[in-house]
């Protein structure tokens, strides 16, 4: 071991428990956030240099317990009896020893190495309790460490304490067994001999935790030991005699009454080592809570935070936006301007640049956003989020923590669905990032201001607004109609802690807000990347060579022709190369997909150029509008009042019947290719298509019964 | 319990099971109310969280407020705060133990 410079530390501690900050404090900014095989439950490794040694510290999911039941529990287990770490760090918030401590003694008898750290140590100092931290030490049986992560206080003897035990291992420390009460004690004991005595159990773990995990009744554990071998009759027979003697001599389930005996040895080791509180410690934050959860005053107050916070990453985050849009635009002219034109300059200008664009213009959002989150989490204010609006999420067969990605979704999807992470059920995550596109994100704006400015003058407002309301609805729907099917509401309980509140500290606040964006970056940029350039090449062959007119000829003989009208010349050289863009872009894969796609819109109302406009729409829905600009040969332009007009124009044919079909097609189709990779990322492949195939099939149902209805109403 | 039932009319809950004189569920416990633990109503994995936090048999519990729609309840278990569910908090017997500021 000692030559072995490399040591594997985990984490483990109750969520709240200040775990995140121990570690930070442990690692500075050297980790990174994968997620655990198989499952969406975030795994964050880090890496130290101490004493030298090389350690690598991982740090698992924040649980109460380490049952089999939820995806949180289940990743920590197995991890520590997969991969062995060295030594297990189980941070504890010394404010709540009893209902830590529980999972304490779970770590103890599943023989890992333990140090115990008590975390948040200053905050018991403050409300007067004592700990007898050399007692504490002793009952058991591990090294005690006192830290406040928040200031990075204690970790060194964290990381001291560890390395001792990673060298010496159980040889300084003995455990002493968790005492369930003489009599589970009895059962407990025999069913640890069999286990010892049973050939196929070797190298599955402790026999004493074994034996409690068979009385409890946990398959993952069953199927493991009970295999064919040597003893497993005995073993057999030993569990179902001592399950039918608890049977008899209790009522409860043999579960509850292993988490009772638990819980009374904790009980008992909490009474020897605490003095009894002084004060409250959550005096000043209940105080705190009587305004900030009032029953007048919470929901004012909780709004005007999550306005803060939705004004803070989309307004404020328009600046930097901005910025990077004309940087883009600025440097693709330029690149423009040295290249000659070719097709690798197109891809490079075009593909690669506005792909590149389309990536980094989306991080100012999500920075702020995350910060906005962190700052939330850290506070302690998420929880009293849920507490607030669980009633409403729950009417969705949502948690209360889903409000935030919902409402982050009128911004923009992307940040919305990260921001899902926040919950912890895969269900809760699932079902909320499926409904965060319904929420009309602000680039299906610029189609808005375009139809209903065409079509619906003074009423445009009106009109806008029920755009956002038909969104929640359909949102509201798809919830009801998918927790009666597919994603059927859980037992998974709500039950949590309310924290006491905290000030957060600079450098957690810092971490979080990089892991996202490196987050971002890493996992979704180069997808993002890929499927703009894939979305240009589609828009940019097959090449036309072939025009209706010869614009090419007649744009060079305006240019080296007659200056004397200068005006007119350019105008129409202006007006040949919108023509010219419109043919090839027609004459394109996009363009014929959308003329494919014609008769599948003629029912909504939609002509042909505003079916096609729905293809680029998928690169992103503000898109929309300047491919209707090229499609109506106006050119990329800014100006919508000219298209506005052309529109209006009695000839095309567009009725405000068919423009309203429109704007609900384009408000609950299919979201841009950044969101759908955002979703394939976070939920996996089937839930992507499961997303954008519902998401057509409500677009295309809504303009139908929209259109189709007003005309029999005699609307249209 | 004149005040306790427009409480429970106003939240539209299902009546009390009065499981026995002085017992209640815990989701009928009164703002400031305390009460200790008896016996849980039922099995499964709510059960199985409301123990791992700490909610068993003999301990006591302070409901400290309900959210503005009544549900979920904030309660208060030996210092520690927890939010629960109305229908999570039907789980629990509980004995009142006098009134508020007890």
């Amino acid at each position: 071991m000692t030559d072995a410079k490399k040591i594997k530390i985990a984490l483990a501690g109750n969520p709240n428990s200040g775990k995140t900050s121990i570690f930070n404090a442990l690692t500075g900014a050297h980790q990174k956030v994968a997620n655990f095989p198989g499952v969406t439950v975030e795994k964050r490794i880090g890496h130290r240099r101490f004493n030298g040694y090389d350690i690598t510290l991982v740090d698992l999911p924040g649980t109460y317990s380490l049952t089999a039941y939820s995806p949180d529990e289940k990743v920590a287990r197995e991890f520590i009896l997969e991969e062995k770490p060295d030594v297990v760090i189980n941070v504890i918030d010394s404010g709540s020893l009893e209902r830590s401590l529980y999972l304490t003694t779970q770590l103890i008898e599943m023989g890992v190495d333990l140090v115990v750290d008590l975390n948040m140590w200053d905050e018991i100092c403050e409300a007067g309790i004592e700990i007898d931290v050399d007692k504490l030490s002793l009952l058991l049986g591990a090294p005690v460490v006192k830290t406040i992560g928040s200031r990075g206080q204690g970790v060194e003897s964290l990381l001291e304490s560890a390395l001792v035990l990673a060298q010496n291992g159980q040889k300084i420390h003995h455990h002493p067994p968790v005492s369930y009460g003489p009599a589970l004690d009895d059962l407990v004991n025999q069913l640890s001999g069999c286990v010892s005595a049973c050939s196929g159990c070797s190298g599955c773990g402790q026999p004493r935790w074994l034996a409690v995990k068979l009385l409890e009744g946990d398959q993952e554990i069953k199927n493991k030991v009970l295999v064919p071998g040597n003893g497993v009759r005995e073993l057999h027979e030993t569990l179902d005699k001592s399950l039918a003697h608890l049977k008899k001599t209790t009522r409860d389930d043999p579960e509850i009454i292993v988490s009772e005996g638990r819980y009374g040895y904790v009980a008992g080791i909490v009474r020897e080592v605490l003095k009894r509180p002084l004060t409250d410690r959550m005096r000043l934050s209940t105080q705190a809570d009587n305004i900030l959860t009032h029953r007048l005053l919470g929901y004012p107050i909780f709004f005007i935070i999550m306005w803060l916070i939705f004004e803070a990453t989309f307004v404020l985050g328009q600046y930097p936006m901005d910025w990077i849009d004309s940087g883009v635009g600025w440097l693709q002219a330029a690149v423009a301007g040295i290249l000659p034109a070719t097709i690798w300059s197109n891809l490079i200008v075009d593909g690669i640049i506005g792909g590149v664009g389309a990536v980094i213009v989306f991080l100012p959002n999500i920075v702020i956003l995350f910060l906005g989150i962190a700052l939330l989490e850290d506070s302690g204010y998420m929880a009293r989020a849920a507490f607030l609006m669980d009633r409403l999420m729950h009417f969705l067969g949502l948690h209360g923590k889903s409000f935030i990605p919902m409402l982050m979704g009128f911004g923009c999807s992307v940040p919305g669905i990260m921001a899902a992470r926040t919950l912890e059920s895969p269900r809760d995550r699932i079902l909320t990032i499926l409904l965060v596109p319904l929420m009309s994100c602000s680039a299906r704006l610029p189609v808005y201001l375009l139809f209903a400015g065409a079509f619906f003058g003074a009423t445009a407002g009106t009109v806008i607004f029920s755009m956002y309301l038909i969104g929640i609805i359909a949102a509201i729907a798809m919830a009801r109609i998918l927790q009666k099917t597919i994603l059927p509401t859980e037992t998974t309980p709500f039950v949590m802690e309310l924290p006491p509140y905290r000030m957060p500290t600079g450098k957690s606040l810092l971490i979080h807000m990089w892991d996202r964006s490196k987050l971002y970056l890493h996992k979704m940029g180069g997808v993002i990347l890929i499927a703009s350039v894939v979305l240009w090449a589609l828009g940019y062959f097959p090449r036309k060579t072939e025009f209706s007119i010869d614009y090419d000829t007649q744009i060079a003989q305006l240019q080296s022709g007659i200056t004397e009208s200068g005006d007119v010349t350019a105008s129409e050289i202006a007006r040949l190369e919108n023509l010219k863009s419109a043919e090839e872009l027609e004459y394109s894969y996009i363009g014929r997909l959308g003329e494919i796609i014609d008769p599948l819109v003629a029912p909504l109302g939609f002509n042909w150029q505003m079916g096609v406009a729905l293809v680029p729409g998928f690169i992103a829905k503000e898109v929309v509008v300047s491919s209707l600009g090229v499609l109506y040969q106006m050119g990329e332009t800014e100006d919508i009042g000219g298209l506005i007009k052309v529109l209006r124009h009695p000839e095309e044919g567009i009725t405000p019947l068919a423009a309203y079909a429109y704007m609900i097609f384009v408000l609950l189709y299919t979201p841009c290719i950044a969101t759908v990779v955002v979703i394939r990322k976070e939920i996996g492949w089937k839930w992507m298509w499961f997303s954008t195939v519902m998401q057509l099939i409500l677009a295309w149902g809504g303009a139908f019964v929209i259109y189709q209805g007003g005309r029999l109403l005699g609307w249209g | 319990m004149w005040g306790m039932n427009r409480h429970r009319h106003r939240a539209g809950v299902t009546r009390p099971r009065v499981i026995q004189e002085g017992q209640l569920i815990l989701s009928d416990l009164r703002p400031g109310q305390k009460g200790k633990v008896i016996s849980f109503n039922g099995n499964g994995p709510v059960r199985r969280r409301l123990m791992d936090l700490g909610i068993r048999s003999g301990e006591i519990i302070e409901m400290v407020r309900l959210a503005p729609l009544n549900d979920p309840l904030e309660i208060n278990l030996n210092g520690g705060h927890i939010t629960i569910r109305r229908s999570e908090a039907a789980l629990v017997n509980v004995e009142v133990l006098g009134d508020s500021q007890a």
